[in-house]
């Protein structure tokens, strides 16, 4: 049986969500509290987030997916997208499995909109800056279930607590907030996630991969295309999503009176340490 | 869930070097966030809390031993061969007219 579409189950209160005391609450209700205020981003009605899609959507194509969200959805992915994060154009369904297996492997950052302009270790936004991954690139696979995670995460009582911490340059953001999957969007949420694992390398006992990805880029450079082998990925399946924690990074908004989410993205469990 | 050592024991020591690792310095944030943590450290007097972390970092440095197992990894997802490389590529970013603290015998 296949996932079914989020879009089918947003009028249906989510039962089972773990740590939600109170009454059941459904995705739709979920996105219509959202106050992009709260989360240091500015308002968009629907109005002005299917003109910013449109205006926009050559060369973004996490726009073109959004695109297809239910409206309330569309409005939350756009304040999010018009903010200073980049959580939308590289952990939202509008990458594909491709692009995370591409962007674990070849640190090639799904936030450049066009394939051609790709390039490993180039990032969209920092020149010069070799592009950051960990040892594992996810992805919410589906723009309503991702809107929800996010309005639900940042609502949740430690994110209000880190969006209170005084604001402003040269103050520590909040720390990083994690959050269990199933407390944002139940204990089926992993079925809307998938990504990419760097296959491990050991060496004395130690997973080398990340510093053999770094050694490759350099030499790809270096050489036109490299000598050194191409690192390899292991495909994560929405199973392999069970018992995950959705983290929150902070920074200042383009404002600078506040603080708003720098990204939102799925962190797997651990392999057992012999499989890693 | 996976906890992260400066979640589980937020008075550790080395808690606040992790903290503000993660903060700043996560691969899915360092290329955002480092300036930002550079800047902070100029500024050390509005913050106490990056002196602790200097004195962490100094600590780590001397004695890489006393890290937990897997820690720093967990909070940066660094690429550098060791917890030790990655910390002194760390000092050496924020503090460069500061000499790295060296390696102490245990």
């Amino acid at each position: 049986m296949g996932v079914e579409a989020y879009a089918d189950r947003m009028d249906r209160p989510d039962v089972d969500r773990v740590d939600t005391p109170g009454e059941p609450d459904t995705p739709n209700a979920a996105l219509r509290r959202f106050r992009p205020e709260n989360a240091g981003l500015e308002a968009t009605t629907r109005t002005e987030a299917d003109a910013y899609i449109a205006a926009h959507a050559a060369g973004h194509p996490w726009l073109r997916a959004i695109a297809h969200a239910s409206p309330e959805a569309r409005s939350v992915l756009v304040s999010l997208v018009r903010g200073h994060g980049h959580a939308v154009e590289r952990h939202e369904g509008g990458v594909t499995p491709a692009q995370t297996d591409a962007r674990v492997r070849r640190l090639e950052d799904p936030a450049i909109g066009a394939d051609a302009d790709r390039r490993p270790g180039r990032d969209a936004y920092r020149a010069g800056k070799t592009h950051g991954c960990g040892d594992y690139a996810t992805r919410i696979a589906d723009p309503d279930a991702f809107a929800v995670c996010f309005t639900r995460g940042v609502e949740h009582p430690r994110t209000r607590d880190a969006f209170a911490k005084p604001a402003g340059p040269g103050l520590a953001p909040p720390s990083p907030v994690r959050i269990q999957l199933d407390v944002l969007l139940g204990p089926d949420g992993h079925r809307y996630c998938d990504g990419h694992r760097l296959k491990p390398v050991h060496e004395d006992g130690r997973d080398v991969a990340k510093t053999h990805r770094s050694n490759w880029i350099t030499d790809h450079e270096k050489h036109d295309h490299g000598i050194m082998p191409e690192p390899e990925s292991i495909r994560l399946r929405p199973d392999d999503f069970k018992g995950s924690v959705v983290e929150f990074h902070f920074r200042l908004n383009r404002d600078k009176t506040g603080w708003e989410i720098a990204t939102m993205y799925v962190e797997p469990p651990k392999p057992h340490r012999d499989s890693r | 869930m996976t906890d992260r050592f400066w979640e589980a024991h937020p008075d550790a020591r080395y808690a606040t070097l992790l903290r503000i690792i993660e903060t700043y310095c996560h691969a899915e944030v360092y290329n955002d966030m480092f300036d930002d943590l550079k800047e902070a450290v100029r500024l050390a007097g509005h913050e106490p809390v990056f002196d602790v972390f200097k004195a962490e970092l100094r600590r780590a440095i001397e004695r890489p031993g006393e890290l937990p197992e897997g820690a720093l990894d967990d909070s940066a997802q660094y690429p550098d061969p060791s917890d030790a490389d990655f910390l002194v590529r760390l000092w050496r970013d924020l503090y460069p007219h500061e000499a790295v603290p060296a390696l102490r015998p245990d």
